[in-house]
């Protein structure tokens, strides 16, 4: 009866979390996945029209160059943002002067407003007035349209995200790197280790588990981008086409041409991929994820 | 006990925190009316707060105001819901929402209401939001379209100002002379002539104006695809090219009004929505701007006319209090201070004299004359139909593709769209 009286208190407790869950994500995750197989007019009224959401999208060039923009965000940015992080951590690990400083500064990118980051790059990347292109002219180099060159406009958009994602990993893996204990360390000194034989051999081992962590949470982060290129890019533009992502092309269909089923199919594509490619991960992690 | 106590005290607090969910209960009735521009909302609000003032005690009026860029995604999301704005500004978009059931059709209103006299608006206006023998709201203003020009800039480069009764060749021929004068004094980053990307104050105008409409009055077609729409669009892009006007890139990440502003622009085509903010630009106090209608295409000058109305939502919870405030704010006295603060050409000519009182740095009779003129703006009232068209003018001004295939094609596809609503 005690055990009765105390697995209800501890619903009761996690009632208010589970309630919230259930109502914003649950019910809309399972109404997303059903509006998916319909199609739905401008003001809900639907159609059941089975997989031709889906056959439409496999011969729909704005979705193939968005899932491209996406693989293109996330295969090169991933990477990225795992090897600077790791880089900035451990440079931030070692006793150097002004390390709380460095910490600080590299930090303020993660408690910036997405919204906040997006305008400002927007306005330094400005092809008249921009400090960029301004600081570039200094030097002799020929100012570039950033945000509106469609020729260009990805590798713009990649820059901010891993600037503004490095910021968040690293704390993560100055934390991890701090677990790591001082006795490997003081082993391979007497061993006679170098300093690039203890970073290989012991230090990214031991941090493996974290940054698989990093790398999961980097690559679903990069896989859903929208409010960078939201924001910094008019949306009936050139460059914008060229810059589009799964999420961004979900929102033009579901809220710009008003096709809410075709929407729900291009998310519902965008969920299956991530979960694809983090049940990889998950399965490869085997291979080189070291944990005690 | 303690594990209990918290347990009740936190279903409690989640209780408590559904309670601002519940109807209100007050006696004032809340109206909200949903607007996009950021210029004429503090002028709205003087007339909001003399409705609440007024209505004391029954209803309260509140102004929501999004931003052009989200503001019919957000109706979209609320109209068919109780959170709806009882109350909203309408344009050309009205068939969509006409056809979609989710606004309250005025003539009911109108029939009842003895006070309210129809003749008081512009008629032309009032048939702008007649759709399918339905009224769905009450006009509040026109607008159209005019060129400024930098006074400072021309003086400096000695060049002749715009004449009234200008043309495309007079055009081409002042920006050509402007273009080789700011390049000989390096001033690369100035432009003689800049528009907005969106199609109400350039592109529309540049295709009415050659007779190859955007979208025909009767709704049906678009002339955009014909040899005479192409040549309009090969005419901008030429001026792009030439660096006469600013180039797609730079028109894409700063707005035309705001390169004129800060004299990077000598002259620029702009909406009489911007006349404020033109009168009120240091340039403006400086009395450096003139205004000039526009300059004759292949069969005239006109300017495409817009405007907005006021419209009901069909789920407006409190449908007595937004048909007050609709009156209200198509009343004399509103449509008057809108007038005098220069935001609105009102559709009521009771009104109208105010507005040239309300601007002493620009002159508001070209932009009456531009409205006199003007013909309706050209849509279907279904955005999405007219996207891929759309999506083919930015391409070709982008240089990035052939300027004919592209608007071609686009424009078939628009055709085609089109077709099918119309079936």
């Amino acid at each position: 009866m005690n055990k009765h009286r105390e697995a209800l208190t501890g619903y009761l407790f996690i009632a208010p979390l589970f309630l919230g869950l259930a109502v914003l994500f649950l019910y809309a995750f399972g109404q997303n996945i059903f509006l998916s197989f319909n199609d739905v007019g401008v003001f809900g009224e639907r159609t059941f029209v089975g997989l031709e959401n889906f056959r439409e999208l496999l011969q729909d060039p704005v979705f193939k160059r968005a899932l491209g923009n996406t693989f293109f965000y996330t295969g090169l940015g991933v990477p990225l943002i795992v090897s600077i992080s790791i880089c900035l951590a451990w440079l931030l690990n070692q006793k150097i002067k002004g390390q709380v400083f460095y910490r600080t500064a590299i930090f303020i990118p993660a408690i910036t407003l997405p919204a906040a980051i997006g305008l400002l790059w927007r306005w330094l990347y400005n092809s008249q007035y921009g400090l960029i292109n301004f600081l570039l002219a200094k030097v002799g180099i020929e100012p570039r349209a950033w945000i509106s060159d469609p020729d260009i406009v990805r590798w713009s958009i990649l820059i901010v995200l891993v600037w503004a994602s490095v910021s968040y990993m690293v704390i993560i893996l100055l934390a991890g790197l701090q677990r790591i204990s001082s006795v490997y360390y003081d082993a391979a000194q007497i061993d006679g280790a170098n300093t690039r034989q203890i970073f290989f051999k012991i230090t990214l081992p031991l941090l493996s588990p974290t940054i698989f962590f990093v790398t999961i949470v980097s690559m679903i982060g990069t896989l859903q981008i929208f409010d960078l290129i939201f924001l910094m890019i008019r949306a009936d533009t050139v460059a914008y086409q060229y810059a589009n992502s799964l999420v961004t092309y979900f929102y033009e269909a579901a809220f710009g041409l008003n096709l809410r089923g075709y929407g729900a199919a291009i998310s519902v594509v965008s969920l299956i991929l991530i979960f694809l490619i983090t049940y990889v991960q998950f399965r490869l992690q085997k291979r080189w994820v070291h944990y005690d | 006990m303690v594990k209990k106590f918290l347990a009740a005290f936190f279903v409690s607090a989640l209780a408590l925190t559904l309670g601002p969910i519940a109807p209100s209960s007050a006696k004032e009735k809340e109206i909200t009316l949903a607007l996009w521009d950021e210029v004429q909302k503090p002028i709205i609000q003087q007339s909001i707060d003399k409705f609440n003032k007024k209505f004391k005690g029954k209803y309260k009026a509140s102004i929501a105001q999004t931003p052009w860029g989200e503001f019919w995604t957000k109706l979209d999301a609320t109209m068919p819901t109780r959170s709806t704005p009882d109350v909203t500004w309408m344009n050309v978009f009205l068939p969509k929402y006409a056809n979609g059931k989710v606004l309250e059709p005025l003539g009911p209103y109108i029939k009842k209401d003895k006070k309210l006299k129809m003749n008081q608006y512009v008629p032309g206006r009032v048939a702008a939001f007649n759709y399918n023998n339905e009224q769905w709201a009450l006009p509040k203003g026109m607008d159209a379209v005019f060129v400024a020009y930098n006074k400072e800039i021309f003086d400096k480069y000695k060049v002749s100002y715009p004449r009234a009764n200008w043309d495309r060749k007079s055009l081409q021929a002042i920006t050509k002379l402007l273009r080789t004068k700011m390049d000989a004094a390096g001033a690369t980053s100035e432009y003689p002539l800049a528009m907005e990307l969106d199609l109400q104050p350039s592109t529309a105008n540049f295709l009415a104006q050659d007779g190859a409409d955007f979208v025909t009055l009767d709704k049906k077609k678009t002339l955009a695809g014909t040899p005479t729409g192409i040549a309009t669009f090969q005419y901008v892009v030429d001026l792009m090219d030439s660096r006469r006007m600013a180039p797609y890139t730079v028109l894409s990440e700063t707005k035309a009004s705001d390169l004129f502003i800060s004299g990077k622009a000598a002259i620029i085509f702009v909406g009489s929505w911007k006349a404020k903010i033109l009168e009120n630009s240091s340039l403006g106090k400086a009395k450096k701007i003139g205004l000039v209608q526009q300059p004759k295409g292949k069969i005239h000058n006109y300017s495409v006319a817009g405007g907005l109305g006021y419209a009901m939502a069909k789920n407006s919870q409190n449908k007595a209090g937004a048909w007050e405030l609709i009156k209200y704010l198509t009343g004399r006295q509103s449509m008057t201070n809108e007038a005098l603060n220069g935001i609105e050409f009102p559709a009521r000519p009771d009104a109208q004299r105010a507005y040239a009182r309300g601007f002493e740095n620009i002159d508001p009779q070209v932009i009456l004359a531009a409205t006199r003129t003007a013909v309706p703006y050209p849509h279907n009232g279904n955005p999405a139909s007219l996207l891929p068209l759309q999506n083919a003018i930015a391409l070709a001004y982008s240089g990035k593709a052939p300027v004919a295939e592209t608007i071609r094609a686009g424009a078939a596809a628009t055709q085609k769209l089109i077709d099918e609503l119309n079936k």
